[in-house]
């Protein structure tokens, strides 16, 4: 028998302003646009349990997660570490939860004093979480599920070539040098639909190949076009339904259209910003609604189910001897920054920084996890990164007698992970101080991921 | 005052069965799973005439274009060569049009049995329901407006996958080990165009779809693909009267088909293939027009600017070395290429030798053919006689960039493939000389030929 239980909490910090994360400029704000939530998926079938947390945040870190799972223990003590699977939306709306990481995009660490504190926004998410767990708990029951897939175009590549070889996210393709995206758009989002022992649809799983953060510069707080998938759903199909919402790999792409973008929408367009929002929201929701029928695949109580977990030692991009010299002498010429100690040039300070901490600190190795759920033919793969598209399309190659649902940013971020042709371009995503690991790091994550899976699947 | 009228005709080969073309062997059929048609969309604006016809066929060529507007001036006498554009929706599940084929090395055995209507009768029966579309369209003209459109669905996917060593393949095997990555990107968004009356109703829709129609490609039957499904869920939802033109955007390295995309549940008779990936796509895309309809980005009325123009452009042919002519003709000399009933026994390497040798020995060094553009306010549709690399098309719709551009591919004719450097680096088919016309050289000469004509008009 498979028993499956969804809940939903608002996480959305309270008793104070909020310093919203995901920019490089300072955002704080005491308005919610909509809240953010928490939604928990509990599966138990075949002697194995998954405990899947999807949260609106940007990303999750280590001691976070951490601190999350000791919260989840009081509503399930015995919870083994490889059950519980905790996976962000990627929202840049919301508060950031921790701030001694050993990715630092610019080596600032301070806070604002105006607003909560991360430790504050994290105490909150981590009781959010847990009373998200316990309601699926609560909610507990006999399920069968369909899964489809939906042909809608969600994440684009954000990364723009030119002709001297040179890349830039978010480049500008009105150049005449312009030569073609560096890599694929997203593919077509995952769908997972449970019914209850009466046919009740209850709860949807949507694996969208887009990060949320239509609304990016918005100064509120917003699940972006998570919330408005959520509500959609809601009144399509019912009350009580629960999306979990997702992120596949997407480190390379985002909402915004960049070569499919029409001047129309250059400024306030139906494609940016809050409307963006709206029209993704309700694109997914549609699909979700439409593709009820669309049914690839069906699993009842005999259903297979396998969890695992995996500590991977993912290799550091480390600076050579030289860059490190040059990061000493960047950050000792006063030229590079401006009289209030801020950079000129926010990429270089954030590579100075990057190169100093790593070079000094000689870490090679950064362990982190990745965790798999099969469930019948189909497979969770996760990655603590926002992972290029291309090392996701790998590894569901590799396991091609499945349908693989990569999902990323889950239990830790250590930034992007990029491949060697972005590494060779440049530019924001590609830089030694966005990721703790290159292109090195992605063949590991290929390797272990598969050996992962198919060592659960055997 | 803008007017605009639509019409459509069925352009479904009668009276013997189909030799249906697209894949590398005979299909023979008197079945009609739903009818081929042509849709004409007419334009009056500013002084000018757009008189635009899409048809169900895999491609077009010169002669059947030419024999297509020689049939369009018995209704339009007063016609111009420039303000006719005619477009293939790139079925694979429709008769050929013309026995000479392309200008391929490819061998193209066209001749067909007793029974079986020959290319040229197809071709009469084609420009004839052409004429009457336009017909139809000419007759319907009305006083309209526009509303632009553009829906975020996933259509057409990359089909080229590239391997460690360099190499890459159409639809090659992505579960391989040494698999890296899909060579280029997917389809963009399928651009659209509402066109009312001045009530506001709507009575006819352009969809620009980056995917050819191909989804139930090996099939046995006439079929117009995914667009006999859109327009059929249009009228039922909108009303009989309201016709689609549908558009085939740059897909020459893409498909409908799923690569790295695919669910092993797809993989015999699932939901993505065959006629059910029909369905699906044609579902996609009728849902995509009706729900999009909110989605305004941009309206035109009244005396909107509008140019139609026409430019021949010579096009670099794929240069043959004097070395591949001589590998050429030693492999046509070796007769251990070649079964004992004169068959070769690898179809690409007979191509590649084929396509050498005519090439070299005609020595034609370009192929002149043409692209047309027509500017509808600051809307511009460039067209380009090729199956066009997404890539190109990306580069002129870039150039342009403060219009909106609609690329459309496989009008006029049909010089094939036309693959960027990357892809005749990795090669195989569509990257190779074998099925195409030109080589990559090609590429940015349609790009700064197609810049140059919208910006001309622009200008205007």
């Amino acid at each position: 028998m498979m028993k499956i239980g969804f809940g939903q909490a608002d996480i959305t910090p309270r008793g104070g302003k909020v310093s919203l994360l995901g920019q490089f400029h300072q955002r704080i704000t005491d308005k919610i646009l909509d809240p953010l939530y928490a939604v928990a998926m509990i599966i138990e079938s075949d002697n194995a349990r998954t405990i899947w947390v999807a949260a609106d945040t940007a990303q999750m870190y280590e001691p976070s997660t951490r601190m999350v799972m000791e919260e989840v223990r009081k509503v399930i003590p015995d919870m083994k570490d490889e059950e519980f699977v905790l996976s962000a939306t990627h929202i840049h709306t919301g508060p950031a939860l921790w701030l001694d990481t050993f990715l630092s995009l610019t080596g600032d660490r301070s806070e604002p004093k105006e607003a909560l504190p991360a430790a504050e926004c994290n105490r909150q998410f981590a009781i959010g979480i847990a009373e998200a767990v316990k309601d699926a708990l609560d909610n507990m029951k006999d399920a069968h599920m369909d899964v489809s897939v939906a042909r809608i175009q969600t994440g684009s590549n954000r990364r723009v070539t030119y002709k001297d070889g040179s890349a830039q996210m978010y480049g500008n393709a009105y150049r005449p040098d312009f030569l073609r995206m560096e890599g694929r758009d997203g593919g077509p989002t995952q769908l997972i639909y449970v019914y209850d022992s009466n046919n009740e649809l209850y709860g949807v799983v949507a694996a969208v190949p887009c990060t949320a953060q239509c609304d990016e510069q918005a100064y509120y707080v917003t699940g972006d076009y998570w919330g408005v998938v959520r509500d959609r759903v809601k009144a399509e199909l019912g009350e009580n339904i629960k999306v979990l919402g997702l992120c596949r790999a997407a480190g390379d792409l985002s909402p915004h259209h960049i070569v499919d973008r029409v001047p129309m929408e250059r400024d306030e367009g139906i494609y940016s910003g809050r409307k963006g929002a709206v029209y993704m929201g309700n694109l997914i929701a549609d699909a979700i609604v439409t593709h009820k029928k669309y049914v690839v695949a069906s699993y009842d109580g005999s259903t297979p189910h396998i969890q695992g977990m995996r500590r991977v030692d993912f290799p550091v991009w480390m600076p050579t001897e030289e860059e490190y010299k040059w990061a000493i002498d960047y950050l000792g010429n006063k030229d590079n920054f401006n009289e209030d100690g801020s950079a000129k040039v926010a990429f270089d300070n954030g590579n100075a920084h990057a190169r100093k901490l790593r070079y000094e600190r000689g870490q090679t190795l950064y362990p982190s996890n990745v965790y798999c759920t099969v469930l019948g033919d189909v497979v969770f793969l996760t990655a603590p990164f926002e992972l290029y598209i291309e090392y996701a399309d790998r590894i569901r190659m590799a396991l091609g007698d499945k349908m693989v649902f990569d999902v990323q940013l889950t239990y830790d971020n250590l930034g992007y992970l990029a491949t060697p042709q972005a590494v060779a371009g440049g530019h924001y995503s590609a830089n030694i101080f966005n990721g703790v690991c290159g292109p090195e790091g992605g063949e590991k994550l290929i390797e272990e991921s598969v050996a992962l899976a198919k060592e659960l699947i055997k | 005052m803008m007017k605009i009228g639509f019409g459509q005709a069925d352009i479904t080969p009668r009276g013997g069965k189909l030799s249906l073309i697209g894949q590398m062997y005979k299909r023979y059929t008197d079945e009609i799973h739903d009818p081929l048609h042509a849709v004409a969309m007419i334009i009056e604006s500013d002084s000018a005439r757009t008189v635009w016809v899409g048809i169900d066929s895999i491609q077009l060529y010169a002669t059947t274009t030419e024999y297509a507007l020689a049939e369009v001036r018995k209704v339009i006498p007063d016609l111009k060569d420039e303000e006719f554009v005619i477009s293939a929706t790139h079925i694979h599940t429709g008769p050929d049009l013309c026995r000479e084929g392309m200008t391929l090395g490819m061998k193209s055995d066209r001749s067909v049995p007793d029974g079986v209507l020959t290319p040229a009768e197809c071709a009469r029966q084609t420009v004839i329901g052409i004429a009457a579309a336009v017909r139809e369209a000419l007759k319907n003209m009305k006083e309209a407006r526009i509303d632009v459109s553009v829906a975020r669905i996933q259509t057409g996917v990359t089909r080229r996958i590239a391997f460690k060593d360099g190499s890459a393949a159409m639809y090659g095997n992505a579960y391989r080990e040494d698999f890296l990555k899909a060579e280029g990107r997917d389809g963009g968004p399928t651009q659209l165009i509402y066109v009312y009356d001045m009530q506001n109703k709507l009575f006819g829709v352009v969809a620009n779809v980056p995917c050819t129609a191909q989804c139930d490609e090996g099939a046995l039957y006439a079929t117009a693909d995914y667009w006999g499904v859109v327009r059929e869920r249009i009228q039922a939802e909108f009303g009989q009267d309201v016709k689609v033109l549908g558009l085939c955007r740059a897909a020459g390295d893409l498909s409908p088909h799923h690569i790295i995309d695919r669910t092993p549940m797809e993989r015999d008779e699932g939901l993505y293939t065959g006629r059910k990936n029909t369905l699906y796509l044609g579902n996609l895309i009728a849902d995509a027009i009706i729900s999009h309809k909110k989605y305004v980005i941009a309206s035109y009325e009244g005396n909107v600017r509008h140019h139609q123009a026409t430019r021949m452009v010579d096009f670099p042919t794929w240069e043959i070395t004097e070395a591949e002519y001589k590998e050429a003709l030693a492999y046509f000399a070796d007769k251990n290429n070649f079964n004992e009933d004169g068959t070769p026994k690898v179809a690409f390497d007979n191509s590649n030798a084929r396509g050498r040798k005519i090439r070299f020995e005609n020595n034609n060094k370009v192929h002149p053919a043409p692209i047309a553009c027509t500017v509808l306010g600051n809307l511009v549709f460039i067209t380009s006689p090729f199956e066009l690399y997404i890539e190109y098309a990306d580069r002129i719709r870039m150039a342009l960039g403060d219009n909106m551009v609609f690329d459309v591919q496989l009008t006029y004719e049909n010089l094939a493939y036309l693959p960027t450097p990357q892809a005749v680096a990795g090669g195989g088919y569509s990257a190779n000389l074998a099925c195409n016309t030109c080589s990559h050289t090609a590429g940015p000469v349609l790009v700064e030929e197609s810049v140059s004509l919208a910006k001309e008009l622009l200008k205007k």
